[in-house]
């Protein structure tokens, strides 16, 4: 084959368009591929000026070029080249200068590729990057890139502006878990290893030292990617973002809330006091009745016995005064008993004492007020009749205020009831509640301003019970008292 | 002095009970059934037609204010006065009472002679 054959088939089969240019910048030589590209015949290019193919805009950066290549310089420069109908190509030129023997340049060769293509993908590629880094710019968010095989890490500007570093670069000894806060490393760590090992992804806040040695709390949200060949995870990248206005507000409302808990806490608090108080003002007022019924009723009766003694209304020596001085005497006796109760009630101090509970037998204690009443019983011909538990009932209470109380109970239905009768105990347990029963068979009905009684019911709802009393004229009084069972092994 | 006349007192305090009777007795000259409850009270107007009654307000069982309302039903009893005896202090109960139509409440402690001297004032206001 002949050199010149070589030389044109190699020229049609190389894979870029081959020109060469004359002195006066006309084309005297160029490949298929020139006219494929530029969509032209044969005889449209060749003899043309390079003026009449190159973008009018960008001819003089063109002729700057081959200046360049004149002077030595054949780096390759950007051509906009005008296709058929006007179309521009965009192609990059490498040209060497032919020279004549004695150095001469007498035209040029040029190798041109085309990377229209290549030039509208790193367009697009400029685009998405713009947009990407608007976006990042406006969520504030920072990027970390980390190669794990290489051990290359890459951090964003925004990365290191969100942390406060000037001029957007973090140090050079930067190391991401060394500034996450030590409460926060040993987890955030964790995590981002789970998800490296997994291949997975990690959603994590955590807070990291900025560059005034302060922290902020970020949330980093990262993925592992495996190398598509090897399926080894290669990289693990994500952003970071400030969300320390979040956890302020969050710490803000979490500070809110429990403010609010405890005013509700406090608001219920004043209203359970202000219902026990009610409940206190309520005993109190009833006791204060019942001690004006109590204080008034036998006064009554000494002011009458001693009026009718001076009105003369029987003979100062005789029997019926006898009598009236002893009912003066009785009542004398009643109001120094009502005061009596008085100081009890004192003693019980209702509004403030402190009660000394512990766990109490209501057996072995119903028992022992039985066995103290025994001899007043005998007294008024009065039966004490309860049937003996055989297992011991435990409530809690304060021993001697409840003995004071079921005292009371006992001893006011001993005295109102008529010789020969019963006074019966039971005590029964249902759930968690005990009942004591003590019945009598009572003419005379039951006092409804009992001052005495008035003290048992307030003990006895102190101690978180309740006492009801059943006043059946002719058959007897009943009194029920009910606690809470104290569970006991 | 007014003339003799029956009453009915009804007084759950026996030594109470007692020596009213006895000032009314001895003092007014009147003649007395004592009732120590609601339902004595009722049981002692089937045989005895009081002209005046003189009731205790703080009853065990039924009320002072009720046994008055359930006496008020009996026959000859619609308007016949009535005196309360309280040891209540209570304003309202005073006006209660009075709303009821009683003539009079007196406090405990009282006075027997003032009692007396009440009871003459209401039957004397009945009669004109």
């Amino acid at each position: 084959m002949l050199q010149a054959d070589i030389a044109r088939r190699v020229a049609e089969s190389a894979p870029a368009m081959l020109v060469y240019l004359d002195a006066e910048l006309r084309v005297r030589f160029a490949n298929s591929h020139c006219y494929e590209l530029l969509g032209r015949a044969p005889r449209e290019i060749l003899g043309c000026l390079l003026a009449e193919m190159v973008d009018p805009g960008t001819l003089k950066y063109a002729l700057a070029h081959l200046a360049e290549v004149e002077r030595g310089n054949v780096a390759p420069r950007d051509y906009v080249l005008l296709g058929k109908d006007g179309e521009r190509r965009f192609v990059q030129v490498h040209a060497v200068p032919d020279r004549d023997p004695a150095g001469r340049s007498v035209g040029y060769f040029a190798c041109t590729t085309d990377n229209t293509a290549t030039r509208a993908a790193r367009a697009a590629a400029s685009v998405a990057e713009e947009r990407l880094s608007i976006a990042l710019s406006a969520s504030g968010a920072g990027i970390w890139d980390w190669d794990l095989q290489g051990g290359s890490v890459y951090y964003s500007c925004e990365f290191a502006e969100l942390l406060g570093y000037g001029e957007n670069r973090l140090p050079a000894e930067f190391s991401f878990f060394a500034e996450v806060h030590d409460q926060d490393r040993e987890a955030t760590l964790g995590h981002f290893a789970d998800a490296i090992q997994a291949g997975g992804t990690v959603d994590r806040e955590f807070r990291m030292r900025c560059a005034d040695g302060g922290y902020r709390w970020l949330r980093g949200c990262g993925r592992a990617t495996r190398d598509p060949r090897t399926q080894v995870v290669a990289r693990f990248a994500g952003t970071v973002r400030d969300i320390s206005a979040r956890k302020v507000a969050e710490g803000q409302l979490q500070e809110a809330r429990a403010l609010a808990q405890a005013t509700v806490d406090g608001c219920l608090e004043i209203v359970d006091e202000l219902a026990e108080r009610r409940k206190l003002d309520r005993v109190r007022h009833e006791l204060l009745a019942a001690a004006n019924h109590e204080v008034r009723t036998p006064l009554a009766s000494i002011i009458a016995a001693l009026e009718l003694l001076r009105e003369g209304v029987c003979p100062p020596t005789g029997q019926a005064a006898e009598a009236f001085l002893e009912l003066a005497l009785q009542n004398a006796e009643r109001l120094a008993r009502v005061v009596e109760e008085w100081l009890d009630m004192e003693r019980i101090d209702l509004g403030s004492a402190r009660l000394r509970c512990e766990p109490v037998d209501l057996v072995a204690l119903m028992a022992s007020v039985a066995g103290e009443h025994a001899a007043l019983a005998e007294e008024h011909g009065v039966r004490l009749e309860g049937d003996p538990a055989a297992e011991p009932v435990w409530v809690n209470a304060d021993a001697e205020r409840l003995r004071h109380a079921l005292a009371h109970l006992v001893a006011s239905a001993v005295e109102r009831s008529p010789r020969g009768s019963a006074l019966r105990f039971q005590l029964g347990t249902r759930e968690d509640r005990v009942t004591l029963l003590i019945e009598d068979e009572g003419c005379d009905a039951l006092s409804a301003t009992d001052l005495g009684l008035g003290v048992a019911r307030a003990i006895i709802e102190r101690l978180g019970g309740t006492l009801c009393v059943a006043n059946r004229p002719a058959v007897g009084a009943a009194f029920h008292v009910e606690l809470a069972r104290l569970a006991r092994d | 002095m007014s003339a003799r006349a029956r009453i009915l007192h009804v007084e759950d305090d026996p030594s109470l009970q007692n020596l009213v009777r006895a000032a009314l007795e001895h003092l007014g000259g009147h003649e007395v059934r004592s009732a120590a409850d609601g339902q004595q009270a009722l049981d002692a107007v089937r045989d005895f037609v009081p002209q005046l009654l003189l009731l205790d307000l703080d009853l065990p069982g039924i009320s002072g204010i009720d046994t008055l309302r359930a006496l008020r039903r009996c026959e000859g009893l619609q308007d016949v006065p009535v005196i309360f005896l309280t040891a209540a202090a209570d304003p309202q109960v005073f006006d209660d009472l009075r709303l009821l139509g009683v003539q009079e409440v007196l406090r405990k402690p009282f006075r027997p002679r003032l009692l007396v001297e009440a009871i003459a004032r209401v039957l004397k206001e009945k009669e004109s």
